[in-house]
């Protein structure tokens, strides 16, 4: 059982997680934000499910976690100053917090793999899905679904990039109340910064992903690219080099080839 | 050559299907042509969907077509893309599209998806209205601010 006592002396926010909902079971936690029936526009609150039962990544890909054991949580954000900057940017931010969470709390070294999965020794370890809507021209609303492998001792079934957790690498089980605080505390000090300066997010970022440099794949459906992941440009997306010249990737599956 | 017999002929020559115009008289030649207007080559997406849009009122058969494309712009609501990415019509590759030509949409109505780097963002009409024009075609890429429908408000 999550302890809200725990978790709210770690919270150190000004908006993040200050409206925050709590379900033992949702179909996802970012459909409930999404959801108008549920009338939550708050900026900065949080869902969090014990449970999911349609928790889902890209591509309809299912989000598996068990009961009680992980974390499957969502964020709003209807900040329209915060919105009308490039969303990529929140993208990575939500990466690099859940990212630098891990390496505070544990000592344990992560890495980015584009645009946004966290991996430890190349196992997963946390996924994040954004789901947005926009009305006519403009973004209005933001959600940014994270899936964080915490305590789950097993993984059964197949998987895309083969999952860990943090019991796995910690060697022990760990706080569930206060990896959270971290990461929505680290996520609004990045959210700050995206709204100053959010060229800083993307040098933050390319300094925790090792495949720049490196010979990769793209995979998207049945589409296989081969190249150098060379960089990322301004907006974040990135940039392959082929034999025919430089490929902006909007998405897909970046694997080291 | 007179003055006024030139800027009759231009003037005549404007309001026909004449496109080169060309006269030779006592030892003097006078040339004039249309510029050629390629705003539908320059625009594939358009192009693609033309042919199954509703033709605004008023277009001639050999009507200037940058016209009609300028003509539309003011009279229609125009959705735009908010980000870089991949426009989607459809919620599965097998579902229906969230939308069609003809079909009524009001405030709040899902047009479509772009996706762009793990989000999935879900595009609501914001006006009363009938969709007049798709310009996009299915899971093709679109820019920052690209004219993804017409909308005729009603």
């Amino acid at each position: 059982m999550f302890s809200f006592e725990i978790f709210d002396i770690k919270l150190n926010t000004d908006f993040i997680g200050r409206n925050f909902i709590y379900a033992e079971e949702i179909d996802s936690t970012n459909s409930a934000l999404l959801d108008k029936s549920n009338n939550i526009n708050t900026n900065g609150s949080v869902f969090l499910a014990e449970m999911q039962t349609a928790g889902r990544g890209r591509k309809d890909r299912i989000w598996e976690s068990n009961k009680e054991q992980n974390l499957t949580f969502s964020i709003m954000i209807t900040d329209k100053a915060l919105l009308k900057k490039s969303i990529n940017f929140i993208n990575f931010g939500a990466a690099l917090a859940v990212s630098s969470a891990i390496e505070n709390l544990y000592q344990i070294k992560t890495e980015l793999k584009w645009p946004n999965d966290v991996l430890i020794n190349s196992k997963k370890i946390s996924g994040i899905l954004l789901e947005s809507i926009s009305s006519g021209n403009s973004i209005t609303k933001l959600v940014v679904g994270f899936g964080v492998n915490v305590n789950q001792s097993a993984f059964p079934g197949e998987y895309n990039i083969h999952p860990t957790s943090l019991r796995f690498e910690a060697g022990h089980e760990v706080s569930r109340e206060g990896l959270l605080a971290e990461i929505l505390n680290l996520f609004e000090e990045i959210l700050i910064k995206i709204k100053e300066n959010p060229s800083n997010i993307l040098k933050d970022w390319k300094n925790r992903c090792r495949m720049i440099g490196e010979k990769i794949s793209i995979t998207e459906d049945n589409n296989v690219k081969y190249g150098i992941f060379d960089d990322l440009d301004d907006e974040g997306y990135l940039l392959l080099r082929t034999k025919d010249g430089m490929e902006k990737i909007h998405f897909g599956d970046v694997t080291i080839s | 050559m007179d003055f006024n017999f030139i800027k009759r002929l231009v003037k005549l020559f404007d309001e026909s299907n004449i496109t080169d115009l060309e006269i030779e008289e006592a030892g003097q030649k006078i040339k004039i042509a249309k510029r050629q207007r390629s705003s539908y080559a320059s625009h594939p997406h358009y192009v693609s969907h033309s042919a199954s849009a509703n033709v605004s009122a008023g277009q001639s058969a050999d009507g200037t077509k940058e016209e009609v494309v300028k003509d539309s712009k003011s009279k229609f609501h125009e959705i735009h893309s908010p980000i870089v990415g991949t426009f989607y019509r459809t919620p599965s590759p097998e579902a229906d599209p969230y939308v069609k030509i003809g079909d009524i949409v009001a405030p709040g109505t899902v047009l479509c998806v772009i996706e762009a780097m793990k989000l999935m963002n879900e595009i609501e009409c914001d006006v009363n209205g009938k969709i007049v024009r798709v310009m996009v075609d299915n899971a093709k890429p679109v820019e920052y601010n690209q004219t993804l429908f017409q909308i005729e408000e009603l």
